[in-house]
């Protein structure tokens, strides 16, 4: 059994019920970033992770949107296979909009 | 010098190209090129109030000082200083310093292009855009999606 936390940037933080971060709870104890992100789905009815290959999109059904996304894992990138912990920052971004 | 990071407060021009000059002269450059963003005031008939930057730090400081610290590798570049302001910022105000030094102006203009379109998508800042007409969400270059 795990809970881990998914810190979530820009329009996916609408989804965080006025915070920043989301914990989703997994019934293994090692899970992989894609065991994460299919939980992450299956609790919200905010936002829906799809991944094909190694790309990330996130589904917004309230909005009708469907955005590429980035999976960072203590500020690196983050495959799907990859296994985190508890004490892992696991971070959902959409493309960056700076400049 | 190579340096990269965010950055709460404007950041003086002046002090900032004197800085570069001061550790470049001396060395074969002899010139730098600056590239200033700024927040617009309107988009279409949309007045925009304020852009919101929210930085994921401390990696998006180590993603710009990972971008500027590449060129010191580059043949021909003395300097490369990538600052991004983050807050509500309304317009007008500064958002980005680009500042490149080298020994040739095609150069100087070649790496400040490159490393601003670099730290425009590289680096984990996401910008909310609060205008007249609503709150969007600004994802990549353009697309917009609304708040709420």
């Amino acid at each position: 059994m795990a809970v881990v936390k998914v810190k979530l940037f820009s329009v996916f933080s609408e989804c965080a019920h006025g915070g920043r971060e989301v914990k989703v709870s997994l019934s293994v104890s090692k899970p992989t970033v894609g065991d994460v992100l299919r939980a992450l789905s299956k609790e919200s009815d905010c936002l829906d992770v799809v991944a094909s290959g190694e790309s990330v999109e996130v589904i917004l059904p309230r909005k009708n949107a469907r955005i590429p996304a980035t999976i960072l894992i203590n500020g690196a990138a983050g495959g799907l296979d990859q296994s985190v912990s508890e004490e892992d920052e696991i971070a959902l971004l959409p493309i960056p909009s700076g400049g | 010098m190579f340096e990269g990071r965010v950055v709460e407060d404007e950041i003086s021009l002046d002090e900032l190209v004197s800085k570069v000059i001061r550790r470049t002269a001396g060395t074969e450059s002899g010139g730098l090129v600056v590239f200033l963003g700024y927040v617009k005031g309107a988009v279409g008939d949309a007045k925009v109030n304020q852009l919101i930057y929210e930085a994921y730090e401390p990696y998006a400081s180590d993603k710009l000082r990972e971008i500027a610290t590449s060129y010191s590798k580059v043949e021909g570049v003395t300097s490369v200083l990538i600052y991004h302001r983050a807050g509500g910022l309304r317009p007008g105000d500064h958002t980005i310093y680009v500042v490149v030094s080298a020994k040739n102006r095609e150069l100087a203009f070649k790496v400040a292009r490159e490393a601003l379109e670099r730290a425009k998508k590289e680096v984990p800042i996401f910008k909310l855009e609060r205008r007249s007409d609503g709150d969007y969400w600004i994802i990549g270059d353009g697309l917009r999606v609304r708040k709420g």
